[in-house]
C-alpha cells in the first residue's frame, strides 16, 4: 500500500500560538479549511486548532456540565451570542484553545493513517517529517487514496 | 520510645502528604496505612488483626449504602425535575430562586452526603442560571454553603458527623435534638448574609425569563417509576434512621438495608451503579482508620491524652468552645475528614469518670462543619462547586469565595458558640 506523503496536500495554512482567535476565524473562512496546524517559529508542530474549538467558546456554560439537554426547548436570548463572548474570543489566543496535535510521519501507510483518524475522530491528519509540518491530508484525501488502490486491485467494474 | 518516635514520624508524614494534595489523598493514605501496619509488625505494637479491627465498618457501610441509593436515584433525573419545577415557580427572580435551590439542596443534604447533593444540583443550577441569563456564582455558593451548614444537623449529613456518631455511639435523634436548633439558627444567618454579600448580583434582572418556562421538567425526569421506588425506600431509610437506636441497629446497617432493597427492587445495571460509587472516598476512610488505629495501638495517644487531661479543665463547656474554634480553623485550611478522625481518639482520651464529654462531640461537629465554609478547599462540596464553575465563563475564584465564605463561616461559628454555651452550659 501507498504512503500518506503521496496523497497529502503540501500547501498547508498554519498559525502560530500567539495568533488571536479573531485572526484564526478569518483564516478558516478565507481558506475554507476545518483544521489548522499550530506551529512555533521554528516550524515545529505544537498543536491543532479547528472550527469546533472556536465555536465551542460561544456555547452556553451548561452544555459543558449537563449530561443531557434534550429537555431545553427554548434557548431564548442565548441564541444571540453575547457581546461578552465576542469580546472574550477577541482577547483569547490560539494557545488558549489549541489541542494536542495528532500527526503522522509522511512515510506512514494508508491503513495506519485511516486507523489513527478513526480512533481520534479526526477529519484532517497532519503530516510531519522529523517533527516539522510538511502537509495535511483530509479524510477524503486518504479515503480517495485507499479506494484508488482498492479499485485497481479488484479490476474495472464495467467492461 | 523508638515506637513512639517512629509512629509520630509516620503519622506526620502521612497527614502532611494527604493534606499537601500533590498525590491523590486516597493513594497517600493507603501508602501510610500499609507502612503503619508494616511498622507495627516490625516493632511489634500493631498486629494485622488489630489493623483490620481499626476499620470502622459502620461508617463505611453508611457511606456505601447511601452512595448506592443516590447512584440509582441520580440516574432517574429526579433532582433535575425538582430543581426545574421549583425554579419555574420562582419566575426567575434571582433571590427567590437562590432560596428555593438552597432549600432543596439543604433538605437533600440532611439525608444524603453534601458532596453528592452538590454534584447533582450544581449542573442543573448552571443550566437554570444560563437560561435565565443571570450569574450562577451566588446560586452555586449558596448551595454549597447551605448544604454544609444544614448537613451538620444530622448523623448522615456530613462525613465528620458519621465518624463522630459511630465513634461516640450517638444516634440520629441525638444529632437532630442537640444540633438541630443551633444549625437552624446558623442556616438562617447564612442565608441572610448571602443576601447581603451578593446584593448586587441578586439585583440583576434575568434577561430571559420566558426561556425558563419552556424547560420541560417532565422530560428531565427520565425514569419516573424508578425515581418513585427509590424515594419510597429512601423515606423508609429516614424513618429507620430515627428509630435505629431504639431498634438497636447501627446506622450503617440501615443504609445497607436501603441499598440492598433498592438493588433488589429496581434491579438496575449493577456495573453502572458501582461506577457511581465514590470508591476513592471509601478507600481514604479505611486507610485513615488503619493509620489512626496504629497510632492508638502504639500507646502514643495515652501519653497525649494524659497530658491533655492534666491541661484540660473540669469545664467541658469552655473546652467545647475552644474546640469549636480549633476545629473550625483546622477545617477551613485542611480536609475535615482526616482532622476529625485524628481528633476522635484525642477527645476519647480526655474522658474520665465523672466527666461527661458528650458536649465535646457536638463542638467538634459544629466546628468541623461551619469552619469548612470559610475557604474553597474547606469542604469537598466547595471543591466540587468551584471545579464545576471553572468549566463556565464565570469561575468562582478563591478571592470571591473568601470574600463571601469567610464572613459567613465566622458568623455561623459565633452563633454556634453563643447557642452552645446557652444550650449545653446555661440551660443544662
Amino acid at each position: 500500500m501507498d504512503q500518506i506523503g503521496h496523497w497529502m496536500k503540501r500547501e498547508v495554512v498554519s498559525v502560530t500560538p500567539d495568533a488571536t482567535l479573531r485572526e484564526v476565524a478569518a483564516l478558516i473562512l478565507e481558506k475554507r479549511v476545518g483544521t489548522l496546524p499550530v506551529v512555533d517559529n521554528g516550524g515545529t508542530l505544537v498543536g491543532t486548532v479547528s472550527i469546533t474549538d472556536i465555536v465551542k467558546m460561544f456555547l452556553p456554560d451548561f452544555v459543558a456540565v449537563m449530561d443531557e439537554i434534550d429537555f431545553v426547548h427554548d434557548f431564548g436570548n442565548l441564541e444571540n451570542a453575547s457581546v461578552e463572548d465576542r469580546q472574550r474570543a477577541k482577547r483569547l489566543h490560539v494557545s488558549d484553545v489549541m489541542e494536542e496535535p495528532v500527526a503522522m510521519e509522511e512515510d506512514a501507510g494508508l491503513v495506519h493513517a485511516l486507523s489513527v483518524m478513526e480512533k481520534h475522530n479526526l477529519r484532517d491528519l497532519i503530516v510531519i517529517r522529523e517533527g516539522k509540518l510538511v502537509g495535511i491530508a483530509s479524510q477524503v484525501d486518504i479515503g480517495r487514496a485507499f479506494l484508488t488502490e482498492f479499485t485497481k486491485e479488484t479490476g474495472p467494474l464495467y467492461t | 520510645m523508638l515506637i513512639n518516635i517512629s509512629v509520630v514520624l509516620l503519622f506526620a508524614a502521612s497527614f502532611a502528604g494527604i493534606l499537601a494534595g500533590k498525590v491523590h489523598r486516597a493513594i497517600f493514605a493507603m501508602l501510610g496505612a500499609v507502612l503503619m501496619v508494616l511498622l507495627g509488625l516490625v516493632l511489634d505494637f500493631y498486629s494485622q488483626e488489630q489493623a483490620l479491627r481499626a476499620i470502622d465498618f459502620n461508617t463505611l457501610g453508611l457511606l456505601f449504602g447511601m452512595m448506592v441509593m443516590v447512584a440509582v436515584l441520580k440516574n432517574t433525573g429526579y433532582f433535575e425535575y425538582v430543581a426545574i419545577l421549583i425554579a419555574k415557580r420562582t419566575k426567575g427572580n434571582p433571590w427567590i430562586l437562590l432560596v428555593a435551590l438552597g432549600t432543596i439542596t439543604t433538605v437533600a443534604s440532611l439525608f444524603l452526603d453534601n458532596v453528592t447533593t452538590v454534584i447533582i444540583m450544581a449542573p442543573v443550577t448552571i443550566l437554570i442560571a444560563g437560561i435565565l441569563g443571570i450569574s450562577s456564582i451566588p446560586l452555586l455558593m449558596a448551595e454549597a454553603l447551605l448544604a454544609n451548614t444544614g448537613g451538620v444537623a444530622t448523623l448522615v449529613g456530613d462525613p465528620p458527623n458519621i465518624l463522630i456518631g459511630s465513634a461516640a455511639n450517638l444516634s440520629f435523634i441525638d444529632f437532630v435534638v442537640n444540633l438541630g436548633p443551633i444549625v437552624l439558627a446558623a442556616w438562617f444567618v447564612t442565608l441572610v448574609l448571602i443576601r447581603l454579600l451578593f446584593r448586587e448580583e441578586l439585583a440583576q434582572q434575568p434577561s430571559n425569563p420566558e426561556a425558563l418556562q419552556a424547560l420541560d421538567e417532565h422530560e428531565a425526569l427520565k425514569d419516573r417509576t424508578s425515581a418513585n421506588k427509590v424515594l419510597i425506600l429512601l423515606a423508609g431509610v429516614v424513618v429507620l434512621f430515627f428509630l435505629h437506636s431504639t431498634l438497636h441497629i447501627q446506622a450503617g446497617l440501615v443504609a445497607l438495608i436501603g441499598a440492598a432493597a433498592t438493588l433488589f427492587w429496581l434491579q438496575p445495571d449493577i456495573e453502572e451503579v458501582m461506577e457511581g460509587i465514590e470508591w476513592p472516598i471509601l478507600l481514604f476512610f479505611a486507610a485513615l482508620f488503619v493509620i489512626v488505629g496504629g497510632v492508638e495501638a502504639s500507646g502514643l495517644l495515652d501519653l497525649v491524652g494524659g497530658s491533655l487531661s492534666d491541661l484540660s479543665s473540669e469545664d467541658v463547656i469552655l473546652m467545647g468552645v475552644a474546640l469549636i474554634w480549633v476545629a473550625a480553623i483546622a477545617s477551613a485550611v485542611i480536609d475535615n475528614i482526616p482532622f476529625t478522625i485524628a481528633m476522635i481518639p484525642i477527645i476519647q482520651a480526655i474522658a474520665r469518670p465523672g466527666l461527661d464529654i458528650t458536649p465535646l462531640w457536638w463542638a467538634l461537629a459544629l466546628g468541623a462543619g461551619f469552619g469548612g465554609n470559610a475557604t474553597p478547599i474547606g469542604s469537598t462540596a466547595n471543591i466540587v462547586v468551584v471545579t464545576l464553575s471553572e468549566k463556565t465563563k464565570h469561575p468562582i475564584t478563591t478571592r470571591i469565595w473568601l470574600r463571601n465564605g469567610l464572613p459567613i463561616s465566622i458568623s455561623t461559628c459565633v452563633v454556634a458558640t453563643i447557642l452552645y454555651v446557652v444550650f449545653f452550659g446555661i440551660l443544662k
